[in-house]
């Protein structure tokens, strides 16, 4: 994952956000080079993988249209993380998958889709914050601004996160299997017998 | 300091304030220490292990979009751009992909659809029109009589294969013919490649489509796109199982496909007990070596009044396996 980039960072983000705004077609293909991979990481853990691009492809959707009204002092990263959490806000909670401790055990398809299903099933606002902390790696400072709230609601929030996640996380937290990222090579073909 | 307080110190490592309260409340609270554990390894079990990144063709995808989206305020020259992409897309692409006319001139390098599309979409302007006339298979197509706009270009890209749009929902009620129903699980692991059904993904591909499409009648655009939307609907792991069916008939006739579907309305006309006791007996026949299977399947009470072409559907699914 690329590193996050702080507001005080100095990036060309925000003068290409001005050209994009301005019809500038080079300038959007840098911005999609710099931001499409943590943007699409941002949504994958909550989201399969076509879901996810979907999610991300709406976002830079969002920030090419709403460029006319970007105004420079506006730290870009708050701008764009601001963008994806309305479209995390936006989405809809789901339900912790229940699945089988030996599946769990043998298959890290199986851990992936839990840790999802656990992430998406926050509610919305603990999710965006737990998001942009802990996948976006953001500061709470910067994820405040993303949210448009105090650096201490990110924490309570964050907290609230965090708490829930044990609960539905036991079976991963108890278990000594390694944690499950998409496409392990450890997978290979995990059909259940019927 | 209070367990809430020390909790919302530990989630933020920039937090203000020293640490010795928060190791000697640590040191007194065996809660919050199992908390602060957790919290760590909840933070290592959501991380990847391997970068995500999305797809290759995530640019092209944005540009067809944004080009589809014209109806939004962004400028002009915005929109002119987007427009250039894909015109110039079909331009890039033809000549490589159809059979086009004749012209002077060396051909361009292939490139992948992302690349065409990044370089048309920057290009100030199109230097060199569409062709006008391009033949695919046995059939000419104009591309200046009846152009696919924007949107309808985004919207044929987005669809599966056609031929596995017609066939999920047979597939997903031949569960006895699969080795599991289709239902709540841990998902199919996808293949690196994707499985065959997936939307078009290379400038072939995205080609063929947009000719396809532009054949298409309304009607039918329509119900595909229904029928896209109902796959998208179900949940991950009932894709995956339908896609990976579909890898089992795909190269099936077209004969061999309807006698599929009638096979599977039949099965819908079974009570409980008859279909449950058909499923039986067919994962008894998935046991047998293949030369028995046949046999073994006609032998069926349920097998008797088949057609011949339900018959060679359902003994050609017993021996895909």
């Amino acid at each position: 994952m690329a590193p996050p980039r702080s507001a005080t960072q100095p990036t060309p983000d925000s003068g290409d956000l001005l050209l994009v705004a301005a019809g500038d077609s080079a300038a959007l293909t840098r911005l999609v080079t710099r931001w499409s991979q943590p943007v699409y990481a941002f949504f994958e853990r909550t989201r399969e993988p076509s879901a996810a691009t979907e999610a991300a492809l709406a976002t830079f959707e969002r920030l090419v249209t709403s460029s006319p009204r970007y105004a420079p002092d506006v730290p870009f990263p708050s701008f764009l993380w601001g963008i994806a959490v309305k479209i995390v806000e936006d989405g809809k909670t789901g339900d912790v998958l229940e699945i089988p401790a030996p599946k769990l055990a043998e298959s890290a398809a199986a851990r992936t889709a839990l840790v999802r299903s656990a992430i998406a099933a926050l509610p919305s606002a603990e999710r965006a914050a737990f998001l942009l902390t802990r996948v976006a790696r953001l500061p709470a400072t910067a994820a405040a601004e993303a949210l448009g709230v105090p650096e201490t609601e990110v924490r309570r929030r964050l907290v609230r996160a965090l708490e829930s996640l044990r609960t539905s996380l036991v079976p991963l937290l108890e278990s000594p299997a390694a944690p499950a990222p998409q496409g392990e090579p450890e997978d290979g073909p995990t059909r259940a017998a019927s | 300091m209070t367990c809430d307080e020390l909790r919302e110190r530990i989630v933020d490592s920039a937090s203000q304030g020293g640490h010795a309260p928060v190791v000697a409340h640590l040191e007194e609270c065996a809660a919050c220490r199992a908390a602060a554990r957790e919290y760590g390894a909840l933070d290592r079990l959501v991380q990847p292990a391997l970068p995500l990144s999305p797809p290759a063709d995530f640019e092209a995808r944005l540009r067809l979009r944004l080009s589809a989206g014209s109806r939004r305020p962004v400028s002009s020259a915005w929109l002119l751009g987007g427009a250039v992409a894909v015109l110039a897309l079909a331009a890039l692409l033809a000549p490589h992909f159809l059979r086009a006319r004749p012209k002077p001139g060396p051909p361009a390098p292939a490139e992948p659809a992302s690349a065409l599309v990044s370089i048309a979409a920057a290009a100030p302007a199109p230097e060199a029109p569409p062709p006008d006339i391009v033949a695919v298979r046995s059939t000419p197509i104009s591309f200046q009589t009846a152009p696919l706009n924007a949107e309808e270009k985004a919207e044929a890209v987005a669809l599966h294969g056609f031929d596995f749009l017609n066939s999920f929902r047979t597939l997903a009620r031949l569960d006895m013919f699969f080795p599991e129903p289709v239902g709540p699980r841990a998902p199919v692991p996808v293949p690196a490649r994707g499985f065959p059904s997936c939307p078009p993904d290379t400038p072939e591909a995205i080609t063929g489509r947009f000719l396809d499409w532009q054949r298409a009648p309304r009607t039918e655009r329509i119900r595909l796109s229904e029928l896209e939307k109902s796959f998208r609907d179900r949940p991950e792991e009932e894709r995956s199982l339908l896609e990976e069916r579909w890898t089992l008939v795909r190269d099936f006739s077209d004969d061999q496909r309807a006698g599929l579907r009638r096979l599977a309305s039949r099965m819908d006309e079974l009570d409980s007990r008859a279909h449950d006791r058909l499923e039986s007996e067919i994962r008894l026949i998935e046991r047998l070596p293949k030369e028995q299977r046949t046999a073994r399947w006609r032998a069926l009470p349920f097998a008797k009044p088949l057609t011949g072409q339900e018959l060679a559907s359902a003994e050609r699914l017993l021996l895909s396996r």
